[in-house]
């Protein structure tokens, strides 16, 4: 009973006039500010955490989480009509999405990635209001193997990503892992691979190479090719409702991949950009069509859109009941709690539960209204795909150097976006998979940590343990799986 | 060599020179340091080495093929020839002159000059009207100074010359 009293003492806060009006700025924000490549979320938290001072908890969380929880809607937009993420974690939709937009059918990419958007951003919340109770219990028993065993996991699905070349998708990968290893070894505390650079100190900053790889090199791709982005009509209208059909129709996908992307979220450091991924090998791999992933499968944009938003989610679990950001958007959620004052751990799920509801609430329902906002100006925004490559291309490059510049106001930044989109654009001639180094970078940090800490605490041992042993059998099967159901087909064939 | 099969050939050595050096320099760190670089970086460079073997016995063993596209489309799928290819090569060295002045520009005079200077050169380039690149060049200038600058109060990089 006093859970169910707390969450509707929540749900009514919401709806208090200066909090409703709150959370709209924060979408209408969140969205414009998400169409913008490499202004994400964080960047939209960092300017608006100022603006919370003074505010009662449930305004302040009501703007922020307004704008934070749709900013990956908006992201998709950008994605889906100029192969350029709005934020990383956007990334996965350019490589289904672009090609539904080259194929003429933008509407009917972004009516799927909004609505899919929307939908998984509901069951994130869902998620948060229902695992709230039992999620510390799952969390607290996972140690470095574990995050190890599905970082690596994650890293496993960089062959299927290279789609023509598996071995390129490989060399991409690895070449990604190796980047992520840039700058100090948090193990031993030794410089690598810095070619005596202060820049290279803190490593390679995915933002930038993320925004080289595929905003640059695609900027440069279009300014080779000329003309325009696409060519023919596009009835956005029609397309978008046969999107938001496509995602009915592949509703379970769209859920598994919610609630994969809700427990991604919930385990501290994996973040966004890897649930995005995850969530697009799975979908790969279990779709009845593998070879058109990549070509315009709608499905390779319903699942990482779905996960874009449901991880949410899944990330404020830890971040509200233990007081543990695993993101940097996270994080600034964190310090705003605190400017809120209102302390984070478990002291918040009892003393202020019915915030904690707000909050699952407040997500729910900006996405819901980000979601129908965004679709209402899909039309507005798919339009822009008919514009000379002459003047979208500055017009996007100011945005990308913006991007680049403001995540640390570097010029090492600026220059890093620029030779990975040269090495972006000589990947896409040549044949080599993007998305598999963009994986790696994300993940290899996350997987040395935890395996320097597994060798550490248990040596080679660590793998003997029981979820460790299950994960390692799911990465067999993912690695070699797709080899031996090919070799049976083969074999029924024959003796057919 | 087809100017295809060489670059292909330029880019899978760049990847195995990648990973080459990088093991020769993790070879100068503790054993614990180098570790996970060296896990890594091996079979990084085993594959590139791989993979460039078989692109060079593969453009030995298939014959030529004609599929010269008009206007350097589809790239990926074919070998551009002669004027083909020269003029694909050209533009691609030219949009990367684009970017790296992009850079180059912000660094010597900063966003708030670069951004409308850099638009109107790019559009002029490839013959829009004046009048349309002066427009997107101060739409441009305009964004950027009262939505960055004055709405969300961003310290945009204001350039070497500018910097005092």
């Amino acid at each position: 009973m006093e859970m169910i009293g707390a969450a509707w003492q929540g749900l009514s806060s919401v709806f208090q006039p200066d909090a409703f009006l709150l959370m709209m700025v924060g979408v209408v924000l969140g969205n414009i500010i998400g169409i913008l490549p490499g202004l994400g979320g964080q960047f939209l938290l960092a300017v608006l955490i100022p603006f919370v001072f003074g505010m009662n908890p449930v305004s302040g969380m009501a703007l922020l989480l307004g704008a934070h929880s749709v900013t990956g809607t908006g992201g998709s937009i950008t994605s889906i009509l100029f192969n350029t993420p709005g934020e990383a974690s956007s990334a996965p939709t350019c490589l289904d999405g672009f090609e539904l937009t080259k194929q003429g059918q933008a509407g009917r990419a972004m009516g799927a990635a909004l609505y899919a958007s929307g939908v998984g951003g509901v069951i994130g919340a869902l998620a948060l209001l229902l695992v709230i109770p039992v999620i510390r219990v799952i969390v607290l028993s996972f140690g470095p193997p574990e995050f190890f065993m599905l970082t690596v996991l994650g890293i496993s699905f960089i062959g299927s990503l290279g789609k023509k070349s598996p071995l390129k998708g490989l060399v991409a990968g690895l070449c990604g892992l190796t980047l992520s290893l840039f700058g100090e070894d948090p193990n031993t505390g030794v410089i690598r691979f810095n070619f005596g650079s202060l820049y290279l100190y803190e490593g390679m900053r995915q933002i930038a190479v993320v925004l080289g790889l595929f905003a640059v090199a695609e900027m440069i791709d279009l300014g080779v090719k000329g003309g325009e982005l696409v060519t023919g009509k596009i009835e956005v209208k029609d397309s978008i409702w046969t999107g938001i059909a496509d995602v009915h129709r592949h509703w379970w996908l769209t859920v598994k991949c919610s609630l994969i992307a809700v427990y991604m979220g919930a385990l501290p450091g994996l973040g966004g950009v890897a649930s995005s991924f995850f969530t697009y090998g799975y979908a790969q791999r279990i779709s009845k069509n593998p070879k058109t992933f990549g070509k315009g499968n709608i499905e390779g944009v319903i699942a990482p859109e779905a996960a874009n938003n449901a991880k949410e989610g899944g990330a404020l679990i830890h971040t509200v009941g233990f007081g543990i950001p695993g993101s940097v958007g996270m994080a600034l959620i964190l310090g705003a709690f605190l400017i809120l004052g209102v302390t984070p751990g478990p002291k918040m799920l009892s003393q202020h539960l019915p915030l904690v509801f707000a909050m699952a609430w407040t997500i729910a329902i900006a996405n819901i209204i980000g979601a129908a906002q965004a679709m209402i100006f899909a039309k507005q925004m798919a339009r822009l795909a008919f514009l000379r490559t002459s003047m979208l291309i500055p017009l996007i490059l100011v945005f990308v150097s913006l991007g680049s510049f403001t995540a640390s106001n570097s010029m090492g930044d600026l220059l890093v976006t620029l030779i990975f989109g040269i090495l972006g654009y000589l990947m896409k001639v040549y044949g080599y998979p993007k998305a598999p180094l963009v994986l790696g970078l994300v993940l290899g940090r996350i997987a040395e940590g935890n395996f320097n800490l597994s060798y550490d605490l248990y040596g080679l041992g660590f793998v003997k343990r029981p979820m460790t042993f299950l994960i390692l059998l799911l990465i067999i099967w993912s690695l070699f799986g797709p080899i031996i159901k090919g070799m049976l087909k083969r074999e029924k064939e024959v003796a057919a | 060599m087809k100017e295809k099969g060489c670059g292909q050939l330029i880019l899978n050595l760049v990847f195995l020179a990648f990973f080459v050096t990088l093991i020769l320099i993790s070879m100068t760190y503790s054993a614990k340091a180098r570790r996970m670089p060296l896990v890594i970086l091996i079979p990084g460079a085993v594959l590139a080495l791989i993979v460039t073997v078989k692109d060079v016995s593969q453009q030995r063993s298939v014959p030529e093929r004609r599929e010269v596209e008009a206007e350097g489309e589809e790239i990926e799928d074919g070998e551009l020839e002669g004027v083909a290819a020269t003029d694909h090569t050209k533009k691609m060295f030219v949009m990367f002159g684009w970017m790296a002045l992009l850079v180059g520009m912000i660094w010597v005079a900063g966003f708030l000059v670069t951004i409308p200077v850099y638009t109107i050169m790019f559009m002029r380039s490839l013959k829009e009207s004046w009048r349309l690149s002066i427009i997107f060049g101060v739409a441009g200038f305009i964004v950027l100074y009262f939505l960055f600058v004055c709405g969300l109060n961003m310290e945009l990089y204001p350039g070497l010359i500018f910097q005092s």
